[in-house]
């Protein structure tokens, strides 16, 4: 199936079996998926890639989420859009809301409900 | 004063007033004389129901083999003393302090002269000290564990999301047509290995905040001791940047009370990371070592050290240097009153170019 309208959304994890269920839940919507492990790796990635969504866990090994966002707020060339993923929301929400995030999805979440996020928010 | 003494004082009087308990017991145990404060305490009514009554009947149970003991040595000629406990013949219990020596009867035989006191009171507020004192070392081991719950929550609510997420996954695979049953498997085994993280944790957990009071002394690995105090401190450490290098030989194995150097480990490892967090380098390394008879376990830090006018309150309760609300100022003063009672040491060596801690422990035959 050759969409011309795919979609690619970089998630970035530390963890690799939460990548591995990112990965699974946007194949259901044929949706492509990069992945990044660190802050700094995404950052790469974006160099490299174009891509329409960003979901990133905040406190990761190495350089963690926060080190994306701001690149993304004071650095991006284009505004990308981001989600991010975190057991750990209300530690840091005064930071957080500094930023531009689409949306907060705190761990452990719930696969249907980020399925329906997804789609409406990639394809509606 | 004029005249002799004794016009004044009449030894019997002095022998009914004393405010201790006189008494005379002879080699076999019978109580043969007692003055009126020793009935007090004993609860006897006169001197005529307790004569050649046994003493050692009185004594509990416990302390009954050591006080006879005592007596025999007492009868034997020498002096001494002894801390035990009674039950008075009304049934009260006391604690007792005796101060015995030899006394020869009219007979010729060898009896015991004692003046004991009732230190009940005494021994009561040290008991209660040192309840407190435990209370105090048990709050300040959970304020140490403490430090390290945000880290531990994290390792374990990501296992969490993994699991949910995946049966999320499967749940919506089973409600589709085509079933790949290799996939399904292979992420349920995903997920037992990820429930494995999580007992891990708090198998980890259990031990450090298990009642120190059933922490009996055993022998145990140093290493493995270590690697599971350093499993609830990892996240921590990882989410701070912080390097951890861990060395410590296989081989030794020291008898301990694990919950105790659990809590001093975890108290050192915990000012080494407040203390690198202000520096851009940031290490701990662990060693453990045997040096002749000794377990050396160092714990050094890439800190920029203790200054010398605080060095020489480090070990003084309640000192601290982290901000209010931080520290309790008891982890170093705990930590070494641990290791004294391990018959070990520890030390801050000034010596070192980095911020380093010794304990010195007894290894294990």
């Amino acid at each position: 199936m050759n969409n011309p309208n795919r979609k690619t959304v970089l998630v970035v994890d530390d963890e690799k079996y939460l990548t591995g269920i990112w990965q699974e839940i946007l194949k259901m919507i044929d949706t492509d998926c990069v992945m990044a492990d660190s802050g700094e790796s995404a950052i790469a990635v974006l160099k490299d890639r174009e891509v329409d969504l960003i979901i990133t866990d905040l406190r990761m090994r190495g350089s963690d989420g926060f080190v994306l966002l701001r690149y993304l707020k004071n650095e991006a060339p284009t505004k990308i859009p981001a989600a991010v993923c975190s057991g750990f929301y209300n530690e840091s929400s005064e930071e957080l809301m500094s930023h531009d995030v689409v949306r907060v999805i705190s761990k452990p979440f719930d696969v249907r409900e980020e399925l329906d996020f997804l789609k409406a928010f990639l394809y509606g | 004063m004029k005249g002799n003494n004794l016009d004044l004082i009449s030894l019997d009087e002095m022998f009914q007033s004393t405010p201790s308990c006189l008494k005379v017991i002879s080699s076999a145990g019978e109580l043969l004389h007692m003055n009126p404060q020793g009935l007090v305490l004993a609860e006897a009514e006169n001197m005529e129901s307790v004569f050649r009554a046994n003493v050692y009947d009185m004594v509990v149970p416990e302390h009954r083999d050591e006080f006879i003991r005592f007596n025999k040595r007492v009868c034997s000629g020498q002096r001494g003393s002894l801390v035990f406990e009674l039950v008075a013949l009304k049934g009260t219990r006391r604690w007792m302090e005796s101060y015995a020596g030899p006394y020869t009867l009219a007979s010729g035989e060898v009896a015991h002269i004692a003046i004991t006191n009732d230190i009940t009171a005494r021994v009561e507020t040290e008991k209660q000290v040192l309840e407190q004192r435990q209370a105090l070392a048990n709050s300040a081991r959970l304020a140490a564990l403490g430090e390290f719950v945000g880290g531990i929550a994290h390792e374990i609510n990501n296992p969490l999301a993994i699991i949910s997420g995946k049966l999320g996954l499967l749940e919506m695979v089973l409600e589709s047509q085509e079933i790949d049953k290799d996939a399904f498997k292979e992420n349920i085994r995903e997920v037992m290995e990820t429930t494995d993280r999580i007992s891990e944790i708090i198998h980890n957990l259990k031990t450090f905040s298990r009642d120190p009071d059933r922490d009996d002394f055993q022998e145990y690995s140093l290493a493995k001791i270590i690697e599971e105090i350093l499993s609830l401190c990892a996240e921590k450490l990882r989410l701070s940047n912080i390097d951890i290098e861990c060395r410590i030989d296989p081989e030794i194995n020291i008898v301990c009370q694990k919950v105790q150097i659990s809590q001093v480990m975890m108290n050192l490892i915990n000012n080494a990371c407040d203390a690198v967090m202000q520096t851009d380098v940031r290490w701990i390394k662990i060693l453990g070592r045997r040096i002749g008879g000794l377990v050396e376990l160092s714990v050094s830090d890439s800190g920029h050290g203790i200054a010398e006018d605080v060095e020489e309150k480090i070990f003084d309760p309640f000192f601290t240097t982290k901000e209010l609300g931080k520290g309790t100022g008891l982890g170093l003063s705990i930590s070494s009153s641990i290791l004294s009672h391990h018959n070990g040491k520890l030390i801050h060596r000034k010596d070192s170019i980095n911020t380093q801690f010794v304990l010195k422990l007894p290894i294990s035959a």
